[in-house]
């Protein structure tokens, strides 16, 4: 029965898998029914054997269990001798116990897997074993002792550390947490450690069996952190690092990966503007500096669309810790480290949930009498006679009751929009492997409708990943990381160029008349009143359709050798992403018609001509490739580590798009399913490269002195070949004052380290190759010139002045931070205060140059702006009895100035000028505009105040008085002051807070922004009816009416919208945006243990979850999300709040 | 073991491979070099084609946005656009003060990129190696260019700065700021500019977007009129700056450019001698439309060409056709614009507005059939084909003396014309408006080729500088030459207002209007239009009798939409457009015009 253990067919196997759509679900379904197979280790709990046997060699042993139990063994014979001989004798016993009995002591491992028992050389055990009999020999008291590692929900811990206190006498944890250990005495001590977990000491005393229960590690100390070109002891940290689990990620199904960081990371600012389908990501910026660098298992990457599950942790670095990104990471960097194979059993997670979605906030439209009322008003004020009114007195006593054919009114937003929509999520992932290779599988989809009543709109995701970490030979490690994906976006679409097909929707909504009544003969209503249609513009079989199918294959390949040298090793990465988004429109005209409700006829109202079949692709490639060097050495209290490596990236892009006019069917929507000769293609190549070599250095003294120097060098051909070198060094220092004798042994203060950091970093996603001149085609069609014979589509145009000299922005960050843990690690406090002074930022010198130069300037390395803030992260963990309490509050403030800036020319004899336009000295978010004193109620008021408006135009009846700063009795710009901030909030919070009793999790965690102010655009002031547009309610209700002046809140409508008078920042629009939104609330329970041993499930947990469910703002008139862009605030897809259940389970 | 090294070299050796592609070889690929281009023809051709898309030619057109499209439309005051909001329509308010001239800048034209690259490519090509004679043509090409640009400055802000050399980024900033030169001087170097193209271009063929020196006569002939009047009725300002001192120097100079067209050119006016007023009228709308083609008709000097469906496009059509085809008719042409149009009898075609009222019904074989032909060939009035389709512009029907809004069985007419049709002023723009071209409301479709010169402007031109220059007969002459093609009786004399009357039926919409009544100095009285002085502009309701075809009761409209929706301004100091505080911050050489920095 000698069978040659073949290490990679361990586990399961798959065939080839083509992941064509229709495979996807199919394959999902088959994997978990494999995994369930797989993971059904019934028999070896169940079977029990007898054995008797006296000085039998091993292999003796394992031919009886073979005769007698459906076991089979497998092994090397080349890397296992069965000689050793032993005696044995048991009876009714668990093959486990047989186990370790017949290999206690024998250097070898064993694993059972079902009913295979996989047999493996245990060096460790071997090594350690030498001293361990030689000590015996010696003392003679010596005692067997053993017993098992779990966590506190029972899981077995593999792999951890037992040692016995002041001797090299130790072992680690088998697959099942077992342990077997020979001590001098017993008076001896165990030190047991885990990573991740408080160790513990426990003195042996007269036991010899021990079911040792690990405590997670609340202050994490031991946690690994991700930071850049490596991994470190969270304790050893120097630089400003913020760290979510995976964990955290997946609590509450979300859309987008980013949508889940809200509020969790300190210096992390999130918002989210947008909520369409696939297109719903947050804007994540750090300490509110620009687009930081993303980097995911090492290479640059995106990580939005990564399935969470994949996601083992995110690492923010927002200080010198990202110098080693030099001329990139200014911004910080974003650190995504995916899933990896661990040592133990398979571990089968499966994770399911469905979404119910609804906007947070939908803007009311006004009703039928609304809108006739507001646009009755507006015509009065303009002098528009009684006979000419577009609505009547009458018109609207017959909308308000709303019985008589044609004047019932529709709610439009209602045709259009359903009240929610729908998402579900899947996941399923293996995780498992041997010391020689570990694997982590992963297989995730999702689904998410839009809010279209059409029931088009939608989105969906797959991801498969896989890793697979081999050890070839004791110094040859090779990794392997695949990930692939497919998304697949699909929008009804009819636009002309520059507007996304939500957007028309929206925006149609928001001029649909509710005045107009459905056609009740079934044809396309014009429901707006130029004769468009919202209800059209959200129907693919309509309008036409918008199909956008990307397909992503990321590989990263890494090898570590160590080198014969001691401490000497050397590593080398590949890695290689491959893009290609493909997209598919078409586009049909469509009909819409008038009904007159008189005479119940409908006559056509418009009709639109866009008809087109567009096909594109955009093709993108990156390698990135690195060769390091890595020396790491103990030297009595010194440690060091140093590290050197040399990147290239290589970027490739190849887009390439065809259109077609006519198509002849939307079912068609093919190329050559059109007869038009009319056509257009574009093609379009681009390529960048970049160099870097890299160092870091880290140096402790006992753990309690940390320094850390990083330097890089970096180059990107986007910068011309004297100035694309750069040098970008970084320090950090750390002090950890709780490892001095004075604080030892404090019992109030178990952690203390003070951190400081210095860096120089860039900022090089700046230029389009600024530095080269030359001519380039322009095909926009301002562009193109005919002469007869000769048709030029695209013509040549120069790229204008180049510079030389452009260079990346510089970027200096100090920080400095205390991490502390307070009172027996139930207080952990992180502090960090930082000062990032950015300069040559790029400017023009346009504003000083004249115009009839007749060219821009380049854009140059001038300008400098500094920021600063703090962040501040309170953390409680307990457990009081049954209740695990794990609460933590984060809160990040940041400002910008301008410190130096191209300023135009001041008249320094006007300070109003200075006051207004220097910006040089002064904060970034200062929004100026104008204070007002009420509404123009009377025309004498109009008369006698004594007011001039030269450069807003002379006040009507209704418009807003503004307030005369400078009593010149004009009012222009010198009247303008600072009114408020902008849109980009200060400060930011997050207060996260985690309940466990027995089966119960409980998690909440509220995120807010304050300092920042918002005001609507134009049409959110005023609608302007003459072209269609629609008032909301609240314009009806809060514009000024002559009935009621003083109630006004808003000038007086007016068919031409906002008025010019009333067409400035004011500070009656401006709302101060400050919210607290309840951004996700957890509960969930586990199923009891004992029930599910019996189906042979692991864990099991069902919850509910709530995303976004509350938000608490500052009262007032417009109905809009605290995060909603104001620039096309109608036009936006709102944010979405989600209702989860969903279940987990753990086989 | 040994697979292992073998792993391990071939993993190490790829990587070493893969870093030996330097990345830093790389480089932007799509740029092409200054000496590839001027030693190859079809490249310098792009590059200055490049500069002949930019110039405008027809404003607005190579635009979706119809802003700029509109506004000698508006400006001119022919017409109004149905939404107020195109900045073309914006501009008509007067809103010009120190900051700029308001609409959204869409009348401007300050594009000093432009005169820069023609200078630099003037420049290149000189110094490339190409034949002489190619080198010659495209320079010539760029000094009507040059000229164009300058005239299109100068008829806006006044005098500007002459620049004939790319100024290098090295000079003191004192020298990058260029003073602005006299108008005076402006218009010279226009002259000059053409002179040098004509030598330049002589004896080369006409080609469509081509200019050639016939191109440089025509527009010398304009803009020295331009010139000649601006002397005649306008006044000296800012010691010289703006003004023309020496009229009739100017008025010579286009009187011989067009002069030279005319006797020595290929040209003819297209359509002469038809035989009736309908086929005046047919001949004189197919010149601007299915005919505008150069090669199409004998009268196109110079033309830029459109094609349509989204390739070098204009969009006339998209915003003149009527609802029936375009679904949203949007140039609403005035009363006052019909009213210009005189009588087939060379009567005067002011109205007698008491009879618009209700109950009056009017014979429209009078009411428009007795108009001059240009008048229906320019405007859509009730029942005018288009595309296959009659234009209704009524908005009732009376049948059997009952007015109807709704359709009445065994009625063959609609009780109403598209609601977009009988809106606003009741009648819209028709010229230029190619029915070849059905392209409902999606933009960038229309593919009418634009006269940007015409003989029919020359011999206006040649009316207005020979009348100028006493010489009446000629005048006379000219002015009666354009009257015949369309059979209108000749005129018997001769004074300003016949020659400027007659400039805005002829030349309706082609970018003339505004900038004819601003060199009259008219323009305060004409263009300024306002409810406190009740002199707004006026539409019509029609109203159709059934009962008696060819008979309407026809409504006059004074208020609301069917007027302006504002207050039009036009001041004296508007004369000159605002040069602006921005420019002038940007290069204080720069002298403001008077009026907008009290």
């Amino acid at each position: 029965m000698k069978k040659i253990f073949n290490p990679t067919l361990v586990g399961w196997t798959l065939g080839p898998i083509k992941f064509d759509l229709k495979m996807r679900l199919f394959f999902l379904f088959f994997a978990c029914t494999l995994f369930n197979l797989q993971a059904n280790t019934g028999y070896a709990q169940k079977e029990k054997i007898d054995l008797d046997m006296k000085n039998a060699s091993i292999f003796e042993v394992i031919e009886a269990i073979e005769s007698k139990t459906e076991f089979r063994f497998f092994y090397s014979t080349e890397e296992i001798s069965l000689k050793q001989k032993l005696d044995i004798k048991v009876k009714k016993q668990k093959i486990s116990e047989v186990l370790q009995r017949v290999f206690h002591n024998k250097g070898i491992s064993y694993k059972i897997l079902d009913k295979q028992i996989i047999l493996k050389p245990n060096k460790k055990e071997v090594l350690q074993q030498v001293p361990t009999v030689k000590q015996s020999e010696i003392k003679q008291a010596s005692i067997d002792i053993s017993g098992t590692l779990t966590d506190e929900g029972g899981i077995p811990l593999v792999g951890a550390n037992i040692l016995e206190k002041g001797t090299t006498n130790g072992t680690q944890t088998d697959f099942d947490g077992n342990f077997s250990l020979t001590v001098a005495s017993d008076t001896s001590i165990l030190l047991v450690s885990y990573l991740g977990y408080v160790s513990q000491e426990i003195e042996v005393g007269s036991q010899t069996k021990f079911d040792i229960v690990m405590l997670e590690d609340a202050a994490s100390l031991d946690e690994i952190v991700i930071v850049g070109y490596g991994a470190q002891k969270r304790a050893s940290i120097t630089g400003s690092v913020a760290t979510i689990k995976s964990e955290d990620l997946v609590q509450t199904p979300t859309t987008n990966t980013t949508q889940s960081l809200a509020g969790r990371l300190p210096g992390l600012v999130v918002t989210q503007n947008d909520g369409q389908p696939g297109g719903d990501q947050a804007n994540v910026s750090i300490r509110g500096f620009g687009n930081a660098l993303v980097i995911v298992d090492g290479v640059p990457r995106d990580y939005q669309q990564l399935d969470p599950n994949e996601i083992e942790s995110i690492s923010i670095l927002k200080d010198a810790s990202a110098a080693v990104y030099g001329a990139r990471a200014g911004n910080g960097v974003i650190l995504v480290t995916t899933k990896r194979g661990k040592i133990g059993k398979p571990k089968i997670n499966y994770t399911s949930s469905v979404t119910f979605q609804q906007p947070t906030f939908l803007p009311k439209i006004a009703s039928a009498a609304g809108v006739a009322d507001y646009i009755q008003r507006a015509e009065r004020l303009e002098g528009v006679a009684e006979d000419d009114l577009t609505y009547s007195n009458e018109d609207i006593e017959k909308f308000i009751a709303g019985t008589e054919p044609g004047f019932r009114g529709t709610d439009w937003q209602d045709v259009v929009l359903k009240d929610w929509s729908f998402m579900h999520q899947h996941n399923v992932n293996v995780r498992g492997g041997t010391e020689k290779v570990k694997y982590f599988g992963s297989v995730g989809a999702l689904q998410q409708n839009s809010l279209l009543e059409s029931g088009d709109g939608q989105f969906d995701r797959y991801n498969i990943g896989v890793t697979l970490d081999a050890e070839i030979s004791d110094r040859l490690k090779v990794g392997l990381n695949l990930k692939y994906r497919e998304q697949e976006t699909e929008t009804p679409v009819n636009v002309d160029s520059g507007e996304d097909a939500y957007r028309r929707i929206f925006r149609f909504i928001a001029s649909s008349n509710p005045a107009i009544e459905r056609n009740p003969d079934g044809l396309l209503t014009a429901s707006h009143p130029l004769g468009q249609s919202a209800w059209a513009y959200s129907n693919s079989s309509i309008t036409g359709f918008f199909l956008d199918k990307r397909k992503q294959f990321d590989l990263v390949a890494n090898l570590d050798y160590d080198i014969p040298v001691n401490g000497l090793s050397l590593s080398g990465t590949f890695a290689f992403q491959r893009s290609s988004n493909l997209s598919r429109r078409i586009r049909t005209p469509f009909t819409t018609y008038d009904h007159n409700f008189e005479t119940g006829e409908s006559t056509e109202s418009f009709t639109t001509s866009i008809a087109d079949v567009r096909n594109a692709n955009d093709d993108f490639s990156r390698i990135t490739t690195q060769v390091g060097l890595e020396y790491k050495r103990t030297f009595g209290d010194h440690n060091i580590l140093a590290k050197a490596i040399y990147e290239n990236i290589y970027i490739d892009r190849f887009v390439f798009s065809a259109l077609r006019l006519d198509p002849l069917t939307i079912d068609q929507p093919f190329l050559n399913a059109s007869f038009s000769s009319s056509q257009f293609v574009d093609d379009n190549l681009s390529q960048n490269g970049r160099s870097a070599f890299i160092g870091r250095f880290n140096y402790d003294y006992k753990e309690k002195f940390l320094l850390e120097a990083l330097y890089r060098l970096d180059a990107n051909i986007q910068f011309p070949s004297d100035t694309r070198w750069g040098l970008f060094p970084g320090v950090s220092l750390g002090w950890v004052m709780s490892k001095e004798d004075f604080l030892k042994d404090s019992s109030t203060i178990n952690f203390l380290k003070l951190r400081a950091s210095v860096a120089s970093l860039g900022f090089d996603n700046i230029s389009n190759f600024d530095y080269i001149s030359g001519y380039s085609l322009r095909d926009n069609i301002s562009q193109q010139y005919i002469y007869t014979g000769q048709e030029f589509l695209a013509t040549l145009r120069t790229e204008g002045l180049a510079n030389p000299n452009i260079t990346w922005e510089e970027i200096t960050t100090y920080n400095v931070g205390v991490d502390a843990n307070l009172w027996n690690n139930k207080l952990g406090v992180e502090f960090d205060a930082f000062y990032r002074r950015r300069s040559g930022l790029l400017a023009t010198r346009l504003d000083q140059l004249p115009d009839t130069f007749g060219a821009t300037l380049p854009r140059e390395n001038l300008e400098t702006r500094d920021n600063r803030g703090f962040e501040l992260v309170l953390r409680h963990r307990n457990k009081i009895g049954d209740l695990n309490l794990d609460v933590s509050g984060n809160i990040t403030w940041t400002r910008e100035k301008f410190v130096d800036i191209v300023e135009r020319e001041f008249d320094p004899e006007d300070p109003d000028d200075a006051r207004l336009n220097q910006r040089t000295g002064q904060w970034v978010n200062r929004r100026f505009g104008y204070r007002t004193d009420g509404f123009y109620d009377t025309q004498e008021e109009i008369d006698n105040d004594g007011l001039e408006y030269p450069q807003l135009g002379e006040p009507v009846l209704g418009d807003v008085k503004y307030v005369d700063r400078n009593g010149d009795g004009i009012i222009d710009f010198r009247d303008q002051e600072v009114i408020g901030r902008n849109q980009t909030p200060e400060l930011f919070f997050g207060l996260n807070m985690n309940l466990e009793y027995k089966g119960f999790d409980f998690s909440m965690l509220w995120q807010g922004a304050a300092n920042f102010d918002v005001i609507p655009n134009d049409l959110e002031l005023a609608a302007t009816t003459s072209i269609g547009f629609i008032p909301f309610q609240y314009q009806v209700d809060h514009s000024w009416n002559p009935e009621n002046p003083s109630a006004a809140k808003l000038p007086a409508p007016n068919t031409n919208g906002l008025n010019p008078h009333n067409d400035a920042p004011l500070d009656i629009y401006q709302r101060d945006a400050t919210y607290a939104r309840l951004k996700t609330l957890t509960l969930g329970y586990s199923l009891p243990q004992g029930f599910l041993e019996k189906i042979n499930i692991k864990n099991a947990r069902v919850y509910l979850a709530g995303y976004n469910l509350l938000t608490i703002q500052k009262k007032n008139i417009f109905n809009i999300d605290p995060e909603a862009r104001s620039q096309d605030g109608i036009a936006t897809y709102p944010v979405q709040r989600n209702i989860s259940l969903g279940i987990n389970v753990g086989l | 073991m040994k697979k292992i090294r073998i792993f391990l070299a071939v993993f190490t050796v790829g990587i070493i491979i893969l870093s030996c592609e330097d990345p830093l070889e790389r480089t932007a690929v799509d740029r092409f070099a200054d000496a590839s281009i001027f030693n190859d023809e079809t490249l310098t051709d792009l590059t200055v084609a490049n500069l002949f898309a930019r110039a405008k030619f027809l404003p607005g057109a190579n635009e979706t946005n119809p802003s700029r499209l509109v506004v000698d439309a508006c400006a001119g005051g022919y017409s109004r656009t149905f939404g107020g909001w195109p900045g073309g329509y914006q501009f008509t308010r007067g809103l010009f003060t120190e900051q700029g001239t308001g609409g959204q800048g869409t009348n401007e034209y300050w594009d000093w990129f432009l005169v820069r690259e023609i200078n630099e490519v003037m420049i290149q090509i000189n110094d490339g190696g190409l034949p002489q004679e190619y080198k010659d043509t495209r320079t010539g090409e760029l000094h009507f260019l040059r000229a164009w640009v300058y005239f299109q400055m100068v008829k806006r802000y006044g005098g500007v700065p002459i620049i004939r050399e790319p100024q290098s980024i090295n000079l003191p900033l004192d020298d990058l700021q260029v003073p602005r030169n006299s108008e005076e001087e402006t218009y010279d170097f226009i002259a000059e500019e053409c002179d040098m193209a004509v030598t330049l271009l002589e004896g080369k063929e006409l080609n469509g977007g081509r200019p050639t020196h016939w191109a440089a006569l025509a527009l010398k002939s304009r803009a020295m009129l331009y010139a000649g009047s601006i002397g005649e009725f306008g006044t000296m300002q800012l010691s010289g700056l703006l003004g023309i001192s020496n009229p009739d120097k100017f008025w010579q100079l286009s009187y011989d450019a067009s002069k030279r067209i005319i006797d020595e050119g290929p040209f003819q006016l297209y359509g002469a001698g038809p035989s009736s007023f309908e086929e005046a009228e047919q001949n004189y709308y197919d010149l601007f439309t299915t005919k505008a083609e150069l090669g199409q008709n004998s009268e196109a000097i110079f033309t830029e060409v459109f094609i349509g469906n989204g390739v070098k496009p204009e969009d006339w059509e998209r915003w003149c056709a009527p609802a029936v085809v375009s679904g949203t008719t949007f140039l609403n042409t005035y009363l006052e614009t019909f009213e210009m149009y005189e009588y087939i009898d060379g009567t005067p075609g002011a109205l007698d507005r008491s009879t618009l009222v209700e109950g009056v019904f009017h014979d429209m074989a009078d009411f428009i059939g007795r108009k001059d032909p240009r008048c229906r060939a320019n405007i859509f009035l009730p029942e005018q084909q288009y595309g296959g389709f009659t234009v209704w512009m009524h908005e009732g029907l009376y049948v059997n003396g009952v007015l109807e809004t709704s359709n009445v069985d065994g009625v063959d007419v609609p009780a109403q014309g598209p609601s977009r049709d009988i809106q606003r002023t009741g009648m819209f723009n028709r010229k230029r408006s190619n029915d070849q071209f059905l392209v409902g409301p999606a933009r960038g479709q229309g593919g009418t080729d634009y006269m940007v010169f015409r003989l029919g402007e020359t011999y206006l031109n040649l009316a207005e500088a020979a009348y100028a220059l006493e010489r009446n007969g000629e005048a006379l002459e000219a002015l009666n030459t354009i009257r015949r093609r369309v059979l209108m009786p000749d005129k018997t004399s001769i004074d300003w207002p016949t020659i400027q009357n007659e400039r805005a039926v002829e030349l309706t919409f082609e970018q003339h209007r505004y900038w004819d009544l601003r060199r009259w100095r008219l323009a305060h009285i004409e263009l300024d239009r306002r409810a406190s002085k009740g002199n707004k502009y006026t539409g019509v309701r029609w109203r159709k009798d059934f009962d008696n075809p060819g008979f309407y009761e026809i409504i006059h409209t004074t208020t609301g939409t069917a007027t302006d929706s504002w207050d039009r301004i036009f001041e004296e100091h508007h004369y000159y457009f605002p040069i602006g505080l921005a420019r002038i911050q940007r290069s204080p050489a720069l002298i403001e015009n008077p009026g907008y920095n009290e």
